[in-house]
């Protein structure tokens, strides 16, 4: 005679053996869910979006170098700005707006630094690198490994600690550069390292700035065609400013560029072809000076380069020319508070537009600039998009120069707009600031409607995310003095919030229609980079800590985690060594805007840090100094259904196990188990694996014909959670409970029907359950047939186990003989109230078992494993139990 | 005759009532050199000296106007260097380690013991009789 059993091979291999209760299985869409949950299981990888913009960079003919392709890679980020078109724009698209406000915390990394941390982590080889602020550690994490711990560290040697004293705006950094096996950064005290990306052991080092000139760097390094690109800081010290080019291998220098002085030091040569008529002339860079004050003239370079591979076009601005105070330094001022684009070949210059000629009010030109193709007036132009200090986003012709719109996205006082003819910006005279003078209101004060923290572009949106500050300053002009070193700025200054009293903001805009299309207000300025992501989720970090997640398309903030202090870095996204998207931002406050908590400066003197203190006096109560790197990861697997991710979430907040339990079980088998691991066979194999320290992996497989051969023999999995305590194939643990088929009938029928020998089992209509269309084949059927019970017994498959149940409750049978366990499921969930009585004779003659003990098996000759698992059962006996009353298991 | 003496004794007395170097000198950093105490320690015109030297030499580009920046404040109680006049006269003059440039030999030495004195009254330390009661400037409005 035939027995049944739940896991299930040939029939054939049951013949002789002994008993088991009736499999469950399930076909079709069954396999199907195992097969994409099994590939979900392996790496897997986001198909890889094309966007045609980027695909015009990969193929322009001129580049050589392999950074271009690099950059395309979404799983990694080789540079701060994610490419050389700047988007901060990744196409994973795991972690999406459905999904993300299941994003936990996967590990976090201390710096051991307080300072503000301004950098882009970066992602390359998996090896995620951290510049830290001075003293300007770099650390590279090894993220195949749990808890992604530092594989080694490199400082600096001989630091100069007076590099502190020659820093405006705090000690910070804002990231390295990758390129041929090296890593590229830059330290306050004026060198360029580059270190060895596997190994940390120092290739070269380069000093670039003289601190003795309060010449320091603090901008992240790009490295274009083998040139590291390195520009200065020190633009309230009187340096003069300028970009280097340093020889990738060697770091020799290859061409450097000023940015005040005669044409020759400023690369200025036949191929010099600005678009307006006032940057056209011989040496305006000494011409637009008092004589020789250009020496001391400022236009550093300490923010953001973007490279077009096609045009082979460098493009970078300047910063604020020195002192502050304006009366000093009458003319325009060149090459400061502008853009360059220059050949990154020799350095020589091809255009030029300055935003801000005779700066009045500190408005550094060195935002980052975005590369798109837009329509412009109907045309597809090749354009740069710049979100302005000054107040106005700038989308430029980025071949010529040319400014094809200024469009305010802040509250502007000191100008009245660009005038598109002469590309001027028209002055406010109102608010020139001078010696003896107070004036008030300026807005956007001395850091800008915007300073350095970049924006992102998404082409899913179209949408530039843009982070920035509402501010206005109050400021008196006085007379500077320069002494080599010394703070050369000439200016009191106290800023405060803007209309409308928040002090910052965090905008969507529109480059095409010049518009905002939302806009989110912060409490502080937004001094953190933005990450755009094909998810259509949007990252920026607050100067309170949080980091928030927010819908691309509406604003809507989607998730938001409390960091150990304010953020001011740059997000990035990459594709761990496990296939699932991870986001990382560092965390610790500082910076200009937070110098007074990193710096614990005191708020009773408003001008202090350049009169930001004024605006900044309450941040000490909303974040203390930090430094951590903060990564989270994503919802994992993309399975059917969305409450799986609740469980992803919960292993996601621990730290992973390094021991596995790898547990093969059925995907479609409820109440014992499912994908979703909703059944309790799930919830005991998640109990097991805490006790053994482990995490749970699964291998799905249907249980029915060749479930253990092709699974557990196969070496997939080494546990089955449920199988009959004496089943052949497997080396079985201690039974862990004893189950019993049961009656099932309505209770308002009150059958009253507990044994096998009740005559009215051969009048009545009974349910039974079977599998093939044989359906003499199941314990109760061969004890009905037995008592002659043949013609008023209905069969019902196994494959629907919940059909049997149903047909008890329809009235299809007076009453049914069901397995135990899958009984009381189905019956607790059908509305009409149902009796469940274990059948009696518990082993009927002449050997008929209907009660079955059931363990958890293992691969024969696996005794290790079965006698841990007996161990666990012995501990945690009275939770198991537990979880077997939850799901109504009849137990006898 | 009485009246002419009373008179001179009177110009005599007002004469040496108080010294003070309205001219200071080459002679006065001499005499101060050395000095372990402030020799400045209550003296308004020297506080007053030295808010303007403290402008003038860029102290205030780093300090502001006691609430620090790319340097510590000066007007809290937390002294990195200390704060009694002869530690204040020597990071000034020395320098120290993390960034304060070094003035000793650069400006003249009675310069530095007004800058310590301002410093000082910056601080909190000075009495309120020498020490100027109104901020000047932009800093001191609304």
């Amino acid at each position: 005679m035939q027995i049944l059993r739940r896991a299930q091979p040939q029939l054939q291999e049951w013949q002789t053996s002994c008993t088991g209760p009736p499999s469950v299985r399930r076909l079709g869409f069954q396999l199907l869910a195992a097969c994409a949950i099994l590939s979900a299981c392996k790496a897997r990888q986001s198909p890889a979006r094309t966007f045609p913009f980027l695909e015009r960079l990969a193929h322009a003919p001129a580049v050589k170098t392999n950074l271009v392709e690099l950059q395309q890679d979404d799983g990694q980020w080789v540079m701060p700005a994610k490419n050389y078109a700047s988007t901060r724009f990744s196409a994973l698209d795991q972690i999406n707006a459905e999904n993300v406000r299941t994003l936990k915390v996967a590990w976090t990394f201390s710096t051991g630094h307080d300072r503000g941390e301004e950098a882009a982590p970066l992602v390359v080889n998996n090896t995620m690198y951290i510049v830290t602020p001075f003293p300007n550690e770099l650390y590279a994490l090894d993220l195949t490994q749990p808890g992604a711990p530092a594989k080694w560290h490199y400082k600096p040697h001989n630091l100069d600690n007076a590099a502190k004293g020659i820093a405006c705006c705090d000690w910070v950094n804002r990231g390295c550069a990758y390129a041929n096996g090296k890593i590229f950064f830059n330290t306050l005290d004026g060198r360029t390292c580059a270190v060895n990306a596997e190994t940390g052991d120092e290739v070269w080092t380069a000093q670039v700035t003289d601190i003795s000139r309060g010449e320091s760097m603090t901008m992240a390094p790009l490295v274009v065609k083998n040139k590291v690109l390195v520009g200065n800081s020190g633009g309230e010290f009187g340096v003069r400013g300028a970009l280097t080019a340093l020889d990738a291998e060697t770091g020799k220098q290859v061409w450097k560029a000023f940015n005040t002085g005669p044409d020759s030091d400023c690369l200025i040569g036949p191929n010099f072809h600005p678009f307006y008529t006032s940057d056209k002339g011989q040496d305006l860079g000494v011409k637009t000076w008092p004589p020789d004050l250009w020496k001391i003239g400022g236009g550093t370079v300490w923010g953001w380069i973007s490279y077009d591979p096609e045009l082979d076009l460098i493009y970078y601005g300047t910063a604020n020319p020195g002192p502050w105070n304006p009366e000093q330094r009458p003319g325009d001022n060149k090459w400061t508070c502008g853009i360059w684009a220059r050949k990154p070949d020799s350095g020589e210059a091809v255009w030029f537009y300055q935003w801000s000629p005779h700066d009045l009010y500190d408005h550094d030109g060195i935002n980052e600039q975005i590369l798109l193709t837009l329509p412009i007036r109907g045309q597809q132009r090749k354009v740069l998009v710049r979100p302005e200090r000054n107040g106005y986003v700038y989308v430029l012709d980025r071949a010529t120069g040319e400014v094809l719109s200024a469009t305010p996205f802040a509250y502007i006082t000191v100008s009245k707009g660009v005038d598109l003819k002469t590309g001027r910006l028209i002055r406010n005279e109102e608010k020139a600031t001078g010696l003896g003078r107070v004036v008030r209101m300026i807005c956007p004060p001395a850091p800008g409607a915007k300073d350095w923290e970049p924006s992102a572009y998404s082409p899913l949106t179209g949408l530039v995310y843009i982070p920035h500050a509402n501010l206005c300053e109050d400021a008196e002009g006085l007379q500077a003095n320069y002494i080599a070193g010394t703070p050369y700025v000439g200016a009191n200054v106290k800023m405060y919030a803007g209309p409308g009293g928040h002090r910052g903001e965090f905008d969507a805009w529109d480059p095409v229609n010049a518009r905002k299309v939302w806009s989110i207000k912060e409490r502080f300025p937004v001094w953190s980079g933005a990450l755009a992501t094909a998810g259509n989720v949007v990252f920026y970090g607050s100067m309170e800590g949080w980091f928030r997640a927010v819908d691309a398309r509406t604003g809507q903030l989607l998730w938001q985690f409390k960091t150990g202090s304010g953020i001011i870095g740059q997000p990035i996204t990459y594709r761990g060594p496990d296939g699932k998207q991870y986001v990382s931002v560092l965390s610790g406050v500082g910076g200009w805007a937070g110098a007074i908590v990193s710096g614990q400066l005191d708020p009773r003197d408003g001008t202090a840090a350049l009169g930001f203190v004024n605006a900044m006096g309450d941040l000490g109560q909303y974040t203390t100094k930090g430094g951590d790197a903060v990564h989270v990861c994503t919802a994992m697997r993309r399975v059917l259904g969305s409450w799986f991710l609740v469980l992803s979430f919960a292993a996601c907040a621990r730290p992973a196990p390094s021991r596995v339990l790898r547990v093969c079980a059925d995907p479609n088998n409820l109440p014992y188990s499912n994908s979703r691991q909703e059944g309790f066979e799930n919830k005991i194999a998640t109990l097991v694996a805490r006790e053994l320290h482990a995490r749970v992996d699964y291998t799905w497989f249907p249980q029915r014909r060749g479930f253990v051969r092709n699974t557990l023999k196969a070496g997939l999995c080494d546990c089955v959670v449920g199988v009959p305590a004496n089943y052949e194939l497997t080396l079985g643990t201690q039974p862990y409970y004893r189950s019993s088929y049961v009656f099932v009938s309505r209770r308002d029928r009150r059958l009253g029907i507990a044994s096998l020998d009740d005559p009215r089992l051969r009048t009545w209509r009974v349910g039974v359950q079977m599998i093939g269309n044989d359906h003499v084949n199941s314990p109760p059927a061969h004890a009905l047939a037995n008592r002659g019970a043949v013609g008023n017994v209905a069969g019902y498959m196994v494959y629907d186990p919940g059909a049997i149940v149903d047909a008890v409750a329809r009235g299809d049978v007076d009453v049914a003989i069901v397995w135990g366990p899958q009984a009381a499921w189905f019956a607790r969930r059908d509305r009409v109230a149902l009796d469940i009585t274990p059948v009696s004779p518990q082993i009927d003659l002449p050997f008929l078992p209907f009660v079955f003990d059931i363990s958890m098996g293992v691969r024969r000759g696996d005794n290790a494993l079965r006698d841990e698992l007996d161990r666990v059962i012995e501990r945690r006996r009275g939770d198991i139990e537990k979880i077997l009353d939850d799901y109504g298991v009849p137990r006898v | 005759m009485c009246r002419r003496l009373a008179l001179l004794a009177l110009l005599a007395i007002a004469c040496h009532r108080e010294v003070r170097s309205i001219q200071p000198s080459a002679q006065e950093s001499a005499r101060l050199r050395g000095a372990l105490d402030n020799p400045y320690e209550g003296n308004a015109y020297a506080i007053s000296q030295g808010q303007q030297l403290f402008d003038r030499y860029n102290c205030s580009g780093c300090h502001f106007h006691g609430g620090g920046g790319i340097g510590p404040p000066l007007m809290d109680e937390e002294w990195l260097y200390g704060s009694s006049p002869a530690q204040i006269h020597d990071s000034i003059a020395q320098g120290r380690p993390n960034g304060m440039p070094a003035w000793g030999g650069r400006i003249p030495e009675y310069q530095i013991w007004q800058l310590v004195t301002y410093v000082r009254a910056v601080g909190g330390f000075e009495g309120k009789v020498a020490t100027p009661s109104r901020a000047e400037g932009m800093q001191a409005t609304k």
